[in-house]
């Protein structure tokens, strides 16, 4: 190719799009300049309010000892259980409202706490405080799986019911025929 | 070891969904399409001529959409902008989302020069809205002369060599993206980037088989032959390549028998077993490599050629999208502390349902076949024609200030003579661009 030819009068559509190009660019960086935060990249890459902001947001999973301050006969029931490690959370939500709603009757005796809803059945349910007796909450954890540790009680759920006798088989609350959820009796 | 206080599955569930398996999908149907185009400008090879500008347009309607399944997936798309607002030296997904920007300069620079002959002289000849649209789309310089056409020509062939290793690193980031995911066995491996990279240029060849034979069906003419035989060709080797390469990981994993073997062994004939063993492996791989060695066969019949072909692109297409949904889906299947697995729900509706990836991935097509009826994907119509695959060029006057060369067959160029008006200032080039259009 004829190197001339570039900077000849045939090439003016080359210039017009390479100003184009330039002057997006540029309005890009611009743009971008505008928009990196002030604290930005002071101590990674992140801004260093974050952090406060952060730590002041609720916490969204409530631990258990805030159940238990209320619910004394579960902590009983679950302290000498396989269940013990299993927070409350894994079977009845975040239950943020119903904390909440907890702490106000506390001091105003007269509020109503409304009763917890039965699950839906799916596994990133937003209802606040739920209560299960579905088989799908307990087989999370008790299918047969490769790789589980032997310790560790789980089954197949088809041979398990047949071996124990269990009365509706195909029924969703079948495990609740024999086990209790805080104190399954494994 | 006290296992007391493990829950199991302890991955609840499956946070990549079938969206994200559009994702390496449609990037790697750029890449591959962009390799096609390549070997036209860059390699000469003619034969793919009849493909040449479908490939590239292909190239950048899918580049057009390939980041829309992840803007779909994240809560606040807004934030996809923080990579390039303030990028991390460390991030991989920074690197893509630049590379991503730089690849889609390229191709859209790319796609302007190959046709801007043809904008400009449609710029000259079509009213109304369109018009307008062309009009815009020439920046205003109407020159088509031979020494601009020779930088033109020059400046794509640079940007079709500089395209390869831009389409190579943008696929090979998004393999590198899963591969570089050490708590998972099952993607983190060196060769993912490698694999995702060939199994693109599988589905970017087989993605314009098909689409070629689908433009030439709408358009009543009867493929090209020896393009299709020469694309089945590169389907074939390529698809042999990528074939080869995860047969050899999984078979590199199961000789080392570490301590994930024993679950990706199961995942395999469990989970994944329909998905990899019969639909990947056995439908996906085995019958389109015996379909496209019948298929490049010289001897035979040119519409069983394209049968065969097309039966064994929709294999190969199918392939590549069980290959993405084994990684992508398969991977979050298995529980990170190797004891269980994930189940994966698709649904049909909600955000990152059935319905909704299908949308996406139609779209791409839909920009295609605007694209088309916008620009002229058809350099001759003669070069569809059996027995004319001979071109010469013809220099055509146009308004007094164009001298474009378009090339035509033997038959067009007689038809031209014949038709073209006394005044060569009257003469009108639309027209004969706006016949090949789709």
């Amino acid at each position: 190719m004829n190197w001339r030819l570039i900077f000849s009068r045939h090439t003016r559509h080359l210039r017009i799009l390479a100003f184009l190009v330039i002057a997006g660019g540029a309005g890009a960086m611009f743009v971008r300049s505008q928009m990196v935060p002030t604290d930005y990249g002071q101590r990674g890459p992140y801004r260093t309010s974050a952090l406060a902001e952060i730590a002041s947001q609720p916490s969204v999973l409530q631990s258990d000892t805030t159940c238990l301050k209320c619910h004394t006969d579960v902590e009983e029931e679950r302290s000498e259980s396989p269940h013990a490690a299993v927070r409350c959370f894994h079977c009845h939500g975040n239950g943020r409202q119903h904390i909440a709603d907890a702490e106000k009757a506390a001091e105003f005796p007269e509020h109503q706490i409304p009763e917890a809803k039965e699950w839906d059945g799916y596994f990133r349910a937003h209802t606040d405080l739920f209560i299960t007796h579905n088989r799908a909450t307990c087989l999370s954890c008790h299918t047969s799986v490769v790789g589980m540790p032997e310790a560790f009680r789980s089954i197949n759920v088809a041979e398990h019911l047949e071996e124990q006798g269990a009365e509706d088989i195909a029924g969703g609350n079948v495990c609740f025929e024999c086990h209790e959820g805080h104190s399954p009796g494994l | 070891m006290d296992t007391s206080s493990f829950v199991f599955p302890n991955d609840p569930h499956v946070p990549w969904s079938i969206i994200i398996v559009l994702y390496p999908y449609i990037t790697g149907l750029v890449a591959g399409a962009f390799v096609v185009s390549a070997l036209y400008h860059v390699f000469h090879q003619d034969v793919l001529k009849p493909v040449a500008r479908l490939a590239l347009v292909t190239a950048l309607c899918f580049c057009a959409f390939a980041t829309l399944p992840l803007l779909l997936h994240l809560h606040h798309p807004e934030r996809a902008f923080n990579i390039m607002i303030t990028p991390s030296a460390t991030s991989a997904m920074s690197g893509f989302g630049i590379i991503y920007n730089l690849y889609m300069l390229l191709l859209v620079v790319e796609v302007w020069l190959v046709f801007r002959p043809d904008i400009v002289a449609l710029a000259q000849t079509t009213r109304g809205w369109t018009g307008t649209v062309y009009r815009l789309l020439s920046l205003g310089d109407r020159e088509i002369s031979r020494e601009s056409r020779a930088v033109d020509e020059w400046l794509i062939r640079v940007l079709a060599i500089a395209g390869i290793p831009a389409a190579c690193v943008l696929h090979g980031c998004v393999g590198f993206l899963f591969g570089a995911v050490k708590a998972n066995p099952w993607w983190s491996t060196a060769l993912m980037p490698i694999i995702f990279l060939a199994s693109a240029v599988v589905s970017g060849i087989a993605a314009l088989i098909a689409l070629y034979l689908f433009f030439c069906w709408r358009r009543q003419v009867t493929p090209d032959a020896d393009c299709i035989r020469a694309m089945s060709r590169y389907l074939w080797v390529s698809l042999t390549i990528a074939v080869s390469l995860e047969m050899l990981e999984l078979v590199h994993m199961a000789y080392e028998s570490g301590a994930e073997w024993h679950a990706l062994s199961a995942l395999l004939t469990d989970r994944l077993a329909v998905s990899y063993g019969i639909v990947q492996v056995l439908i996906g791989s085995v019958c389109p490599f015996v379909l496209l060695l019948l298929a490049i066969q010289s001897r035979l019949n040119p519409r069983l050629t394209a049968a065969l072909s097309a039966t064994a692109s929709a294999l190969v297409l199918v392939q590549v999208f069980a290959m993405r949904w084994n990684v992508v889906v398969g991977g979050q299947m298995l529980s990170k502390s190797f004891r269980g697995f994930v189940d994966y729900p698709l649904h049909m509706g909600g955000r990152e349902g059935l319905i909704v990836a299908a949308v996406i991935l139609v779209l791409p097509f839909i920009a295609l076949i605007y694209v088309a009826r916008l620009l002229p994907l058809w350099e001759s119509v003669g070069a569809h024609t059996a027995g004319t695959r001979q071109f010469q060029t013809v220099p055509i006057p146009i308004s007094g200030i164009i001298d474009a060369s378009i090339s035509v067959t033997n038959h067009q160029r007689t038809m031209l003579d014949e038709e073209q008006p006394a005044d060569p200032d009257a003469f009108d080039y639309g027209a004969v661009v706006r016949n090949e259009h789709v």
